[in-house]
């Protein structure tokens, strides 16, 4: 009538301890063939909290491991990478040098050449990427941060490149001619004066006479700055009137005029009836000095000012001539990014290192941004861009100057003695290299830690296999000794013996 | 003395042997029948005038009243312990082992690795997508298991539906054998093997009603029972009494039982008396054990816990990416210093917390925006042992720096203007201070700047405040978690904490980790009803370790009661089996003796017609 329950049918005792026995035995088998002690989470006992605190610790262990392994791939690959622009660094140092003009001139084609193929392989280095990750614009990790060359020195879709805003402002620092000075005499005085308040051309800083019986230079600090040189009597032969000058890159340069009673060569006045002639022969050689040496120092001047203002560092602005008319500008602003190419379009942080981060442990990050327009590659891209825009032929005859001027400043620039700034390449590097032991050494301590949790989480949750057998094999006897009492007591019943 | 004499007693002596022979016959044929008890013959001696004869003193079953008693009582502990234990390995096993894939521990640690890989490159459309698949899994996990846990409390009702059922039917046929067993004139009350057989079916009938609820049952002298439960409810008397389920249908997270049966949402079970008095079963705590008693507090206790448990890490895996926390600034009047913290960006359920000392004692209190004004006053200490206070923040940072004078007590000033509380020690006097003010609020938008978001959601893509408002918030919240769907749209608001930001910046990946790492939470109790149970504390990770650690013990604790009740079973059982049961060697030994005595008898009888022969010859 009703269904009737389990208790309702007793299985007798022993019976009940064989299939426990069974269940027993199967148990052991899982261990066995899994080897692991407990198959669910209630099985798992007292050891369920210490072996989840384990597993959570081992997961956050592999976490780690597997940022330490994308940050090491990074890391190698910034480390190349800043080696090869210290390669780049030094040749770019020794593709040029004064008077090594090379037989016929060669090198007035040559080394702007090479400066250009260096630009381009530095600018292609700086967009190095790893797994779409750009790796020189600090956090800003998403985009290219440096632009090609052809787009930087020629522009791009209507904005001007490097060579135009280098073209704006050498005709900025030129001015008529003059580098922004004018000059002129009346009576036995000559004057020169800049011709405005701005930061182009010539800017006037010293001037010294050697006879000053003759000569009284005077200064009027301005600004506009102004010298007179006003000849109380005639100069001897042989007196030395110096012009210090200051140049648009902060170089400066001294035009030496010395008085003579011959027929004036280069950087000579004739000394003239009275000192009124003086002071015109003063003025004419003057012109030509500054005319001179406007057309090479300060061109090549100009044009490393052009590459401080178009390739701006950390936290500078980019700037421009503001124009035109270029050539009687008085001012730079900022450049506007619709119409100029920003050379480079990363992140701009004051602490590139520190920008981008990566957790290597609980307690441990390492920090490895590294930035196109921190001062060691910043320095490295302006010299080879200067270098790269200028134009020497055998056929000028300013050429060999200009070519002096920019060996100098190319020299100076990427000279040894900036290795130990904020940003330099070595600098660097070396920073990058401490991250990478940092990552090494946190490496090292966490396999060793993991292998340890793994030991404990191997004690808690995997059989001894010697046991298990042990007693797999001291069940199988009991469960065998159990089947045969059992059904030898089965038969033996006095049924079977009634006749 | 005479032949006769013989011949009686060999024939009263035949007449028992057939008797004997009936019982044993039906002993050895009920041998297997469950539930069938021992039969024996007893016979007398009966004195004549003349003679002495035996004769058939009736039928009598082995029976011991104590034995069935304890028997009745093992029987419903047993059934107790044996349900809870089947549900609660199933809930053990949906959680998972420790490091099985698709264990809610695996699904986190697998979520904080790909958060950690996102840290290390949030530019990676892959790692983004990564994350967020990974992100997908776990809430699919935490609503599989809201699932997997009111599925269970879904069986729990089904199965104390048929076990009504088993129970009414049971109670029914035993009010039948009761009647025919105490009916004095019926017509099998001569039939001792009919009537050792209704006893035998009254015995099952009770062990199966013991096995649903747990019985107390009193023989009486004619045979019949009566039932109550241990707590003295009356089942069967004379008459039956009906129990009765009426199903909630189905159970969601937010359908809980309560003490108030009209706010109740669950299944309805009640027994109703002969008298047609209805008593609710659950309400008036009438059961304790057997069956029944298993489900409903599977039901309304051990599964609602687990519940909320699931709805607690949901919680905290919402807050530790929503929250964002703001430290007040510092603030003085004279020579009274503390913090100013502006509450506005305070949602209903965030808090703010204020941390102060008071003659040399840390104190830290939360203090909760409640909207709810039904859930005020709230005051209470969770799971971290720290103070909960919950204020009604509508009436401005005044009306919260008022109430919160009174909360601190004397030795700090608390004032506001606007939304702005200050908070001020006592100046010169040195004996307090205020040492931190702090805001935890639920971002209210993915790209304003803050690195906190809502990347886990509620129905409705709606923010996960915490609000205590109706239900509460966190209340079923495990079963309705998910993904923001503006960030499953576009993954770079994973990274862009605000409109075009780089994509390189890993500030709001490295702020959630740190925040899944370090941000404590803490179980919040809303009722007295709470307190006593398994509360979780600490980080996210934290909290399911606490989790699956509690679920797993609650479990083998439920096995090994049910193994330790199964062996008090099968102990009892043995010894039922040695007083109750057919021994076929006994029986068959006693079949030759049967025999034998049958021959004897007849050999008498025959020599005695021998004897009447030959005195009739004479």
């Amino acid at each position: 009538m009703t269904t009737i329950n389990r208790s309702m049918y007793p299985v007798q005792t022993s019976m009940n301890l064989i299939s426990r026995m069974q269940q027993q035995f199967a148990t052991l088998q899982t261990q066995l063939g899994t080897g692991q002690k407990a198959s669910s989470l209630a099985e798992m006992g007292t050891d369920r909290y210490q072996d989840l605190t384990l597993r959570a610790r081992l997961g956050r262990i592999e976490g780690y491991q597997n940022n330490m392994t994308m940050v090491g791939v990074r890391l190698d690959l910034l480390n190349k990478v800043m080696g090869q622009f210290d390669t780049s660094e030094s040749d770019a140092r020794s593709g040029i040098a004064a008077g090594a003009y090379g037989s016929s001139n060669i090198n007035f084609g040559t080394a702007p050449t090479t400066a250009q193929s260096r630009l381009d392989e530095v600018l292609t280095l700086l967009n190095t990427d790893v797994d779409g990750r750009y790796l020189f614009g600090g956090s800003k990790t998403d985009k290219p941060p440096v632009g090609t060359m052809s787009t930087i020195l020629d522009g791009v879709n209507g904005k001007a490149g490097f060579k135009q805003v280098a073209s704006e402002r050498l005709a900025a620092d030129t001015g008529d001619g003059l580098g922004r000075l004018t000059l002129s005499s009346a009576t036995n005085t000559a004057t020169l004066k800049e011709d405005g308040i701005h930061p182009f051309g010539f800017k006037l800083s010293t001037v010294t006479a050697s006879n000053l019986s003759s000569v009284t230079p005077m200064v009027t600090s301005g600004p506009p700055k102004q010298f007179d040189v006003a000849f109380a009597t005639q100069p001897q032969d042989g007196d030395t009137i110096s012009i210090g000058l200051t140049l648009p890159d902060g170089t400066s340069s001294t035009v030496v005029l010395t008085a003579t009673t011959g027929t004036p060569g280069a950087g000579q006045f004739q000394v003239g009836a009275d000192t009124t002639g003086t002071a015109t022969n003063f003025t004419a050689a003057l012109q030509g000095s500054l005319t001179a040496l406007g057309q090479t120092d300060l061109a090549v001047a100009s044009n490393y000012a052009a590459a401080d203002n178009f390739f701006n560092g950390q936290g500078q602005t980019q700037m421009r001539v503001a124009g035109p008319n270029f050539a009687t500008a008085t001012s730079l602003a900022a450049a506007d990014p619709t119409t100029t190419v920003a050379w480079y379009s990363g992140a701009d942080s004051a602490a590139p290192r520190s920008a981008v981060s990566s957790k290597i442990d609980d307690n441990s990050t390492v920090n490895y941004g590294v930035q196109a327009n921190e001062s060691g590659t910043l320095a490295l891209v302006k010299s080879l861009a200067t270098l790269s825009i200028q134009n020497f032929s055998t056929s000028d005859s300013t050429s060999g100057a200009r070519f002096d001027a920019v060996a100098a400043r190319n020299g100076q620039r990427l000279s040894e003695t900036h290795n130990s700034e904020d940003g330099s390449i070595e600098l660097v590097t070396v920073q990058l290299g401490t991250a990478q032991a940092t990552v090494n050494n946190v490496k090292t301590q966490q396999t060793a830690y993991k292998a340890q949790l793994e030991s404990m989480l191997s004690d808690i949750e995997t059989i001894p296999a010697e046991d298990v057998t042990m007693q797999l094999l001291a069940l199988q006897t009991r469960l065998q000794a159990s089947y045969q009492t059992t059904s030898m007591i089965a038969n033996l019943s006095l049924v079977n013996y009634l006749k | 003395m005479g032949l006769g004499v013989s011949l009686t007693n060999a024939l009263s002596g035949m007449g028992t042997s057939q008797d004997a022979l009936a019982v044993l016959s039906r002993n050895v044929s009920n041998a297997g029948t469950p539930g069938y008890h021992r039969q024996s013959l007893s016979v007398i001696d009966t004195n004549g005038v003349n003679s002495t004869f035996a004769r058939s003193g009736g039928v009598e079953r082995a029976f011991n009243q104590s034995l069935q008693a304890y028997y009745t009582s093992t029987t419903s502990d047993s059934s107790y312990a044996d349900t809870r234990a089947s549900i609660l390995d199933q809930l053990q096993t949906y959680l998972g082992k420790p490091g099985d894939a698709g264990s809610l521990d695996t699904m986190y640690s697998s979520l904080t690795n790909a958060l950690q890989a996102l840290g290390t490159s949030p530019d990676n459309y892959a790692t983004r997508a990564s994350f967020i698949s990974q992100a997908q899994a776990m809430v699919g996990t935490l609503n599989g298991l809201t699932n997997d846990v009111q599925g269970l409390r879904q069986q729990t009702e089904t199965e104390m539906s048929s076990s009504v059922d088993t129970l009414n039917q049971a109670i029914t046929a035993l009010a039948k054998v009761n009647g025919r067993l105490g009916d004095q004139n019926g017509d099998q009350n001569g039939d001792q093997a009919s009537r050792a057989a209704l006893m035998d079916q009254r015995d099952r009938l009770v062990s199966q009603v013991s096995e649903i609820v747990d019985v107390q049952a009193s023989y009486r002298t004619d045979g019949t029972v009566s039932l109550m439960t241990r707590t003295g409810v009356g089942i069967l008397d004379v008459k039956a009494s009906t129990f009765n389920f009426e199903p909630a249908g189905a159970l969601t997270a937010d359908k809980l039982a309560n003490t108030d049966s009209s706010k109740s949402n669950v299944g309805k079970l009640t027994l109703t008396t002969p008298s047609g008095l209805s008593i609710d079963l659950v309400q008036q705590r009438a059961l304790q054990s057997g069956k029944l008693a298993a489900l409903v507090e599977l039901r309304d206790t051990t599964l609602v816990n687990a519940q909320s448990h699931l709805d607690e890490i949901a919680a905290g895996l919402a807050q530790a990416f929503s929250t964002v926390t703001t430290e007040g600034t510092a603030a003085s009047a004279g020579a009274q210093n503390g913090f100013s913290l502006d509450l506005g960006s305070i949602r209903d359920g965030n808090d703010f917390t204020i941390a102060v000392t008071k003659g040399g004692a840390d104190k830290t209190i939360h203090v909760m925006r409640v909207d709810d004004p039904t859930k005020l006053p709230l005051d209470y200490t969770d799971a971290n042992g720290e103070r909960v206070v919950g204020l009604d923040f509508s009436g401005g940072a005044s009306a919260v720096a008022a109430k919160l004078s009174s909360i601190l007590g004397a030795g700090f000033t608390a004032s506001g203007s606007g939304s702005t509380l200050t908070v001020l020690d006592d100046g010169a006097a040195g004996t307090t201070d205020v040492t931190a003010l702090t805001s935890h609020a639920t971002a209210s938008a993915l790209q304003n700047g803050d690195a906190g978001f809502s990347l886990f959601v509620d129905r409705g893509n709606a923010d996960f405040t915490g609000s205590l408002s109706g239900k509460g918030q966190t209340q079923g919240f495990a079963g309705r978690i998910s993904i923001n769907s503006a960030v499953l749209a576009d993954n770079k608001l994973l990274v862009q904490y605000q409109a075009g930001g780089s994509l390189g910046d890993s500030m709001r990946a490295d702020y959630v980790l740190n925040q899944l790492q370090s941000l404590g939470f803490a179980s919040t109790q809303s009722g007295a009803a709470d307190s006593g149970t398994f509360r979780l504390g600490g980080t996210v990770g934290d909290m399911i370790a606490q989790t699956m650690d509690h679920t797993g013990s609650i479990s083998a604790a439920a096995t090994s009661d049910s193994d330790t009740q199964q062996l008090a079973m099968d102990t009892l059982t043995t010894r039922m089996d040695s007083e109750y049961s057919v021994n076929v060697d006994e029986e068959m030994s006693r079949l030759m003796e049967l025999q034998n005595a049958y021959a004897a008898n007849s050999r008498i009888i025959s020599a005695v017609q021998d004897l009447m022969k030959r005195l009739m010859d004479l």
